[in-house]
């Protein structure tokens, strides 16, 4: 269970260079960010690549960080999502399929598939819920493993401009719901 | 465009967040983050809206060589982090059209507001397309050559990638074998790095002491 305080304080005496405090809060919440950054690209030796690049600037960017800034995790999270969009953008830039490794033997179990993201709860989930399936399938494609609108396309086997405006009315709609 | 609109920081920083937003437009808002709160408020809005995704993934941990090569790219306070950690090289753009161009390399250096230890050198050793597949840097007060695998093609199990330093004169000497991904640290020579070439040898490197197999790629170093 996380402890948030106890987060912002290893966080802040790494950003002093308290090499021990930065090896206590990655235990703490490495095992996390690894879950995200193997949903996101679907492959372990990628996932500890980017975990890897995540907590180097973690470390580096230790001292940007503010209460201000929302929880610890929530950005620490963030960091680990674009370092692992961006690793995997330049890793595939120039391969035939984008996103086609996944579905490889080293996909992650119900890895690639919308309908085995479970969805519980209050909150962000009833708003997802009440979202068209495809709106939710399209936006949870991309927020959970990181394809582009090109990628969904393709994956879903839509038009580009359907899955463009798919993506866009659903996160008006999933705004409006959350901040009701 | 003007990113002082709400609607449109709103739409931006959604796009930015689920991940859509790519390439050059996403280097783009990048920047633009760095100039505008209202973007980085909306931007920690819909992070923080879409947290709770993350947030139900089943953790897992990670393998102990993961902390193992972190722990060993951290700094005591006052060292100077290795070149690509502050060169962004994950950001997906190329250098190869301007891999040769001592120029752009000292550019972006210089972007990094970092002062350049003494006798530092880069060298990207990039494909027949110009593609960068590693990145190395020196770290002369260390005594370290940094290693980044960018893109390398695969290789057969049984066979490992031997990086070899190509003196003025003499025969080639190793430096030792190339990672496939990640990075690593190899040990600087004594001599210049001038010239240098990758060699395709058995697992472990080549048994004679000299490349045993073809030559797969050369690069020059640029000092800096």
């Amino acid at each position: 269970m996380d402890q948030p305080i106890q987060l912002e304080q290893l966080l802040a005496r790494s950003a002093q260079r308290d090499q021990q405090a930065f090896e206590t809060l990655y235990h703490r919440t490495a095992p996390r960010l690894y879950a995200v950054c193997l949903r996101l690209c679907g492959r372990r030796d990628w996932a500890e690549d980017i975990l890897q690049e995540a907590y180097v600037k973690i470390w580096h960017r230790a001292d940007s960080y503010h209460a201000g800034r929302g929880a610890v995790l929530t950005w620490m999270t963030s960091i680990t999502r674009y370092t692992g969009i961006d690793l995997m953008r330049s890793r595939r830039r120039d391969s035939q399929s984008l996103g086609e490794e996944a579905l490889d033997g080293l996909a992650a179990p119900n890895h690639t598939h919308p309908e085995h993201f479970a969805l519980e709860g209050p909150g962000l989930d009833n708003c997802l819920g009440e979202l068209a399936t495809q709106q939710r399938d399209s936006l949870l494609l991309c927020f959970y493993l990181g394809l582009t609108h090109e990628e969904v396309s393709r994956r879903l086997e839509h038009p580009l401009g359907t899955v463009k405006s798919w993506i866009r009315r659903g996160l008006q709609s999933l705004k409006r719901c959350l901040q009701s | 465009m003007n990113y002082q609109e709400p609607e449109l920081q709103d739409r931006l920083a959604a796009e930015y967040v689920v991940g859509t937003l790519h390439g050059g437009a996403r280097r783009r808002f990048e920047r633009l983050l760095q100039e505008h709160a209202g973007l980085r408020e909306a931007v920690q809005l819909w992070e923080e809206q879409l947290d709770p995704l993350a947030r139900r993934l089943s953790p897992e941990p990670p393998p102990p060589r993961v902390w193992r090569a972190i722990s060993r790219r951290l700094r005591p306070a006052g060292q100077n982090p290795p070149l690509w950690e502050r060169l962004g090289l994950w950001r997906g753009f190329t250098l190869a059209a301007i891999a040769s161009s001592a120029l752009l390399v000292a550019v972006l250096l210089l972007q990094q507001n970092r002062p350049l230890p003494p006798d530092a050198a880069v060298a990207i050793i990039a494909d027949p397309a110009g593609e960068p597949v590693w990145v190395l840097s020196t770290d002369p007060d260390r005594g370290l050559l940094q290693v980044r695998a960018e893109a390398v093609p695969p290789i057969a199990d049984g066979q490992a990638l031997e990086l070899w330093l190509l003196p003025e004169q003499g025969p080639p000497r190793s430096l030792g074998l190339l990672p496939t991904a990640g990075s690593k640290q190899l040990t600087l020579p004594g001599e210049a790095l001038q010239r240098l070439a990758v060699s395709l040898e058995p697992a472990g490197g080549s048994p004679t002491g000299q490349p045993t197999g073809p030559v797969l790629y050369q690069a020059r170093v640029l000092s800096l």
